[in-house]
């Protein structure tokens, strides 16, 4: 049990500022105790929380030059301006499972190119080897797609997708819902999707690149949960 | 864009890596200045960029589905007409027939121009002679 040490008298060799040997800042620190700041704020933002199974930080991945490993509750965000293709810098294996929202913040009038937006898995097109299904509801109706790609389509034109990653060698799929704007008679559309990778013994080990049909500004951000 | 064109070693299949540090180890890579990886293909166990024909090929099917999704669509709301009109001919109920289709004559009408304009879209699409052409063909239909 821990034993708050007071008042003791000077030379003692005893600090009084400390609890148990640590010294109390308000700047995160090795060994250093932090209190609530003067706004009563516990804040941790020059380090992170962690325990045996859960890590709360968030990471900036923005300009990132080489893939960086998340670990579980820990939080990727990477910022991007007038981008078509966006490398996420995540390294990944076998196991793991992850949410990511792709936040975009073009004008809802700005005018897109009616094409896919991909998260292309180990930063590579692979020819044909992903099926994609979607439901959707637009100005006119509702449809769906069935279709095949060289990636996994995770949104479309201008979009703001949130989507769950599955990365087991044997089984890979991204799947969530997305709005879509950006074009000219369409929007709003809500879609639910679901994308499989189909092969089961290539290892994905780079979460990957996002590609955009046209130049896009936002962010994104990736959670590790498992 | 650039990209890294390799074949997989054991899906034989072609692959575009997006960063050069993308390709893996022991496999060789040819650069390519693309403005999609869809520009390439594997023809005979040789990567080639697609000629300006064999693009113009694809995207044209790729409009003819998305000119085939947006009829269906125009055209599944009135689809009930259709539905109660097939009915009363099965049951041989020619007054019926007659009856809806007076009741729903602006509706099949609808349908028949949705129906005239999508042969239009068809023909316009296939008479394309270049992806610039192609692209100007905005699939909307107006009443």
């Amino acid at each position: 049990m821990p034993v708050v040490k007071v008042g003791m008298v000077s030379g003692s060799g005893l600090d009084a500022d400390t609890l148990n040997g640590f010294r109390a800042s308000l700047t995160p620190a090795p060994n250093v105790i932090v209190p609530l700041d003067a706004s009563g704020i516990l804040d941790l933002s020059a380090t992170y929380v962690k325990s045996s199974v859960y890590t709360f930080r968030r990471v900036d991945l923005t300009n990132a030059t080489s893939d960086y490993m998340l670990q579980v509750g820990e939080e990727a965000y990477i910022s991007f301006s007038d981008a078509t293709s966006v490398p996420l810098r995540i390294a990944t294996q076998s196991g793991t499972y992850y949410e990511c929202h792709l936040i975009c913040s073009n004008a809802y009038n700005a005018s897109g190119t009616s094409a896919a937006v991909f998260l292309n898995p180990n930063n590579t097109t692979y020819a044909n080897a992903f099926v994609y299904a979607e439901i959707y509801r637009n100005s006119t109706g509702l449809g769906s797609t069935y279709i095949t790609y060289s990636a996994f389509r995770c949104a479309w034109n201008f979009s703001n997708s949130t989507f769950f990653i599955t990365n087991f060698t044997q089984y890979k799929n991204v799947r969530g819902f997305h709005d879509i704007y950006g074009t000219t008679n369409d929007a709003p559309v809500i879609v639910a999707f679901s994308t499989d990778w189909r092969d089961a013994t290539t290892v994905w080990t780079s979460l990957g690149t996002i590609t955009f049909p046209q130049a896009t500004s936002g962010y994104i951000l990736v959670r590790r949960l498992a | 864009m650039k990209v890294w064109a390799y074949i997989h070693p054991q899906l034989n299949i072609l692959c575009c890596a997006l960063l050069p540090e993308a390709v893996p180890e022991g496999v060789q890579a040819v650069e390519f200045e693309v403005s999609s990886s869809d520009d390439l293909i594997l023809d005979n166990g040789q990567i080639r960029l697609k000629t300006e024909a064999e693009k113009l090929a694809e995207e044209k099917q790729k409009k003819f589905e998305e000119l085939k999704q947006y009829v269906a669509l125009l055209l599944s709301p009135t689809d009930y007409v259709i539905t109660k009109i097939s009915e009363a001919q099965i049951l041989n109920d020619t007054a019926e027939v007659v009856a809806l289709k007076q009741k729903y004559l602006a509706q099949l009408q609808q349908r028949k121009a949705i129906r005239q304009w999508n042969e239009q879209m068809k023909q316009a699409i296939q008479n394309a002679q270049s992806l610039e052409e192609l692209m100007e063909i905005v699939i909307e239909f107006k009443e």
